[in-house]
């Protein structure tokens, strides 16, 4: 199964922190698909399309993404999670808000601030 | 409106923590504890709001040891109405917090509940948004200012790179960041006041929630010590050092 990750970004452009998760997630698995939630997020998606390891790029438009609410983004990121083995997101104000929100509604723990990854000494953070 | 305020005992912020020899945590034992200073702040927008004639009521709602009453007792002397602690000695992490505040707020029913962004000692940033979702209310994390208008509450978010306006319906999840306000010291004749005040004692168990921990710990470390510096001879030594050791340049 593959790895998803929640891009940040300002529906034009993608922030430069998605990329840091992208390598983090390389690391655990070689599938990751990148989701992009927004309004008119194009130049977002387009932009994540581009990035070397990406697999898939889910592209999810409307209206009412455009100010990323966390109460609607992570609805939109629990519809598709049963898919994944791991979901990932920059710990940024963006990520903070969201991801363990999306934990909450999944019933799972979340690791916060994730430092280093091995398979075998899970997470250190 | 009636606010619920969730506080956290925690090693207080003064304290330089150490790391226990078998690396299983870090020492508690007799260290100073104190209440998590994001919480502090969150009891004292409460009271506030109160003293604003918004509020009708504050109740603290504190999940840990015995100790934490003591805890609830500040909150109570800064100006929280009643306390309620939910005692256990079991390692509760931000899930499990979630689900059984989720279960007082079943009970208790507050239009408006407040939590610190993150405790100082895990710096888990979890709790609140994750009680919010287990709500289904809104929620707006590091909040620096709160109004209320009418029937929805205004907030000011501290965000990467700016501020976010949100006008929230009630009931919501907010919690706080340090631009919130400043608490205020707690006098004496309040202490006093606050050890009349209602404080209830339940059980996980009484509001069915399992708080079985879903991660592991394995090991606590402390972080990597800075090696000492050098000093250089010349600038022609600082630039090759730069170069060749650093690869800064």
């Amino acid at each position: 199964m593959a790895i998803l990750i929640l891009a940040e970004h300002q529906h034009s452009a993608l922030q430069a922190g998605t990329l840091n998760v992208l390598t983090a997630a390389l690391a655990i698995n070689s599938e990751v698909h990148i989701l992009v939630v927004g309004h008119q997020a194009q130049g977002a998606a387009l932009a994540a399309a581009q990035l070397a390891g990406v697999t898939k790029v889910l592209h999810i438009d409307a209206p009412h993404f455009e100010s990323h609410g966390a109460e609607n983004v992570a609805a939109q990121v629990q519809a598709i999670a049963g898919s994944y083995t791991h979901i990932l997101a920059n710990a940024s104000a963006y990520g903070k808000n969201i991801l363990p929100r999306v934990a909450a509604l999944l019933d799972v723990a979340q690791v916060m601030r994730l430092r280093r990854y091995s398979p075998r000494m899970p997470y250190k953070y | 409106m009636k606010i619920l305020v969730a506080v956290k005992r925690v090693i207080d912020y003064n304290v330089k923590v150490r790391v226990k020899s078998d690396q299983s945590g870090v020492e508690t034992a007799n260290v100073k504890m104190s209440m998590n200073p994001f919480d502090e702040i969150g009891v004292e927008e409460a009271v506030r709001l109160k003293e604003a004639g918004v509020a009708t009521e504050v109740v603290a709602v504190s999940i840990g040891l015995a100790q934490a009453q003591e805890t609830l007792r500040t909150a109570m002397a800064i100006g929280a109405d009643r306390g309620i602690l939910v005692e256990t000695t079991a390692d509760i992490q931000p899930l499990a917090v979630a689900k059984l505040l989720k279960a007082i707020v079943d009970q208790e029913k507050p239009e408006l509940i407040i939590l610190g962004k993150q405790a100082i000692d895990d710096d888990c940033n979890q709790t609140g948004q994750m009680l919010s979702a287990l709500l289904a209310c809104s929620q707006a994390t590091f909040a620096s200012k709160v109004e209320l208008q009418g029937d929805r509450i205004l907030v000011t978010r501290e965000i990467d790179g700016g501020l976010e306006n949100l006008s929230l319906s009630i009931p919501a999840v907010i919690t706080t960041d340090l631009r919130l306000n400043e608490p205020r010291y707690v006098t004496l004749p309040n202490i006093m006041k606050a050890k009349k005040k209602e404080l209830k004692m339940i059980k996980p168990e009484d509001l069915g929630v399992d708080v079985t921990p879903r991660v592991h710990t394995l090991k606590v470390v402390e972080p990597p010590t800075r090696s000492a510096g050098v000093i250089v001879a010349d600038v022609k030594a600082l630039v090759d050092k730069l170069k060749n050791e650093a690869k800064v340049i």
